[in-house]
């Protein structure tokens, strides 16, 4: 499929629409996005002091829309979707090429990009226009404080119901620096249920000592469970209860890849 | 010994905006129009459909405001069909106030509030420093692995030209570049060529490259950017980058060294690129 094919002009009223269900089709893989609606989009792109409506660029194909970029005026873009179904390096390069002359003609003097690490056409197109790549981590860290660890981990097994439990016991998470009433997490999985709350039960048979920080770097894959214990930040007791935790911490890993937009965030 | 200073935490009202906006123009290191202007703050806050003013907080001290947090609540993704309600935002203390630990007990006051509102995560971004000075001590927030690349593509040399006027009153006072003469073709990652002529005390730019310049440097611009824009080690930088060949040279020794001296010259207004 050739180039040409794609046509790109500027944004008109009512392609929002179309732009929020590539944006949450396009990035539905990723943990760290907000999802879209069309007041968000509206207000992150549209309404933003920095956008004017020539620099919201829309690919298509037979009337039909396969991409779109947002770029500011200062050269930030803020957001770049295409439909994979197409010809994505066709349409990425078309709307890079008519980004690049629309921060030219503002007087802006760079193009500043963000894109996930395995968007192999997105990264591609990047190479080929001779951008400098670097990792956003190294100039800005995401950084994360979980406030409610019960609803937390609940949300996590909800969305893993599939997965059978089979490790039945009482576990009680002691987080020695959460403050009174958040310090004490029951976890129950008898019966093959799993229910979580607040506080403490008579006799819990497994006892779990950590703090906010290397629960939350267990969760988010940020730190390994052996990592974990070698550097005594979780205890369990009795030890020979640690095959339990493993699971129990396993079922609470979230694996997903971080793309995280700043500027779509704020 | 400091004396323990008094000031109120408070949450915001309508007439707070402009002193709020003054406080984000002295707080951000280089201001922009999204925070530290009326039209950004109306944009950013009162626009944004999540907009909740009783999550914006303020440090008042004699009626005068000396410190601000403000967050959002949105739906965070956390996993590929897992979203849940987190809060993000900014933090600015007025500079004759830091260091009093007026951004503690906002964040910790803001913690409370987004507990109530239901929050699950409170989320950001930070410098890295900025993170292990203040993230990580204060509420015990973790950096999660981020798998996101920046791609930057410098379109033109028209920043640099915009203060050629100003560069050029700096080398005529300066004896040493006022006598430098000096044709120095840049070739840089991520930026298109250009060359620097540098002539009795003048500076031009030309947006390509010329033949037979004095000196040739390929390299990353970013590298070239940090070495003119940094402090009292960038000769060292400019060394170790010449000696692992992150920056390469073409032409005379001589010639390399007289190119400090041109970075040195730019270096005062670096900031504008």
């Amino acid at each position: 499929m050739q180039a040409s094919e794609y046509n790109v002009r500027t944004y008109r009223d009512g392609d929002e629409v179309e732009f929020i269900k590539l944006f949450n089709e396009s990035y539905q893989h990723y943990a760290g996005v907000v999802s879209r609606t069309v007041d968000d989009w509206l207000w992150s792109c549209k309404l933003r002091p920095t956008v004017d409506s020539e620099g919201i660029l829309v690919a298509e194909k037979n009337d039909e829309i396969v991409g779109y970029i947002v770029v500011g005026n200062l050269g930030e873009v803020y957001e770049l979707c295409y439909n994979p179904a197409q010809n994505g390096w066709a349409i990425v390069s078309k709307l890079v090429e008519r980004a690049i002359q629309h921060v030219v003609a503002k007087g802006g003097g760079r193009l500043i990009l963000l894109a996930p690490s395995d968007d192999a056409i997105i990264c591609g197109i990047c190479k080929k226009f001779e951008f400098k790549e670097s990792q956003l981590s190294d100039v800005s860290v995401t950084t994360l404080r979980v406030l409610n660890f019960p609803m937390l981990i609940k949300k996590i097994v909800d969305r893993k119901k599939r997965e059978k439990i089979d490790f039945e016991d009482t576990f009680l998470i002691q987080l020695k620096d959460a403050p009174p009433g958040d310090n004490l997490i029951t976890v129950d999985t008898r019966g093959g249920l799993f229910l979580v709350k607040r506080g403490e039960i008579d006799n819990p048979r497994i006892k779990i000592c950590t703090d906010t920080r290397t629960l939350t770097s267990l969760i988010f894959g940020e730190l390994s469970v052996v990592n974990a214990i070698l550097s005594l930040r979780l205890w369990v007791r009795p030890f020979r209860k640690l095959p339990k935790v493993l699971k129990l911490l396993s079922l609470l890993l979230l694996r997903e890849t971080w793309y995280v937009p700043r500027w779509s965030t704020p | 010994m400091v004396n323990k200073l008094e000031y109120r935490l408070r949450t915001y009202r309508d007439d707070d905006e402009a002193a709020i906006v003054e406080l984000f123009k002295l707080g951000i290191g280089r201001p922009n129009i999204e925070r530290a202007s009326i039209e950004g703050w109306n944009w950013r806050y009162r626009l944004d459909p999540n907009f909740d003013p009783s999550l914006i907080l303020v440090a008042e001290k004699d009626g005068k405001i000396i410190g601000c947090m403000t967050t959002t609540i949105r739906d965070l993704k956390i996993g590929s069909s897992l979203k849940v309600k987190a809060a993000s935002g900014d933090i600015v203390v007025h500079p004759d106030y830091r260091r009093r630990d007026i951004a503690t007990a906002l964040i910790h006051k803001m913690l409370e509030l987004q507990r109530r509102k239901g929050v699950i995560i409170a989320f950001g971004s930070a410098a890295p420093e900025t993170y292990r000075r203040v993230w990580k001590p204060t509420i015990g927030a973790v950096s999660i692995p981020d798998d996101t690349t920046l791609y930057t593509k410098f379109l033109s040399c028209r920043p640099l030209k915009l203060l050629l006027p100003s560069i050029n009153k700096t080398l005529k006072q300066d004896s040493r570049l006022a006598r430098t003469n000096l044709t120095v073709v840049f070739h840089l990652n991520g930026a298109p060529p250009f060359t620097l002529l540098i002539h009795e005390g003048k500076i031009d730019i030309i947006e390509r490259q010329i033949s037979k310049p004095n000196v040739s440097i390929e390299g990353e611009f970013s590298l070239i950017l940090s070495i003119i824009k940094g402090s009292r080690r960038r000769i060292l930088t400019l060394l170790k980058a010449l000696l692992t060949r992150k920056i390469k040279t073409r032409g005379v020794l001589r010639n390399t060294f007289k190119l400090y001296i041109c970075f040195k010259a730019l270096r005062a207004y670096s900031s504008g690129l």
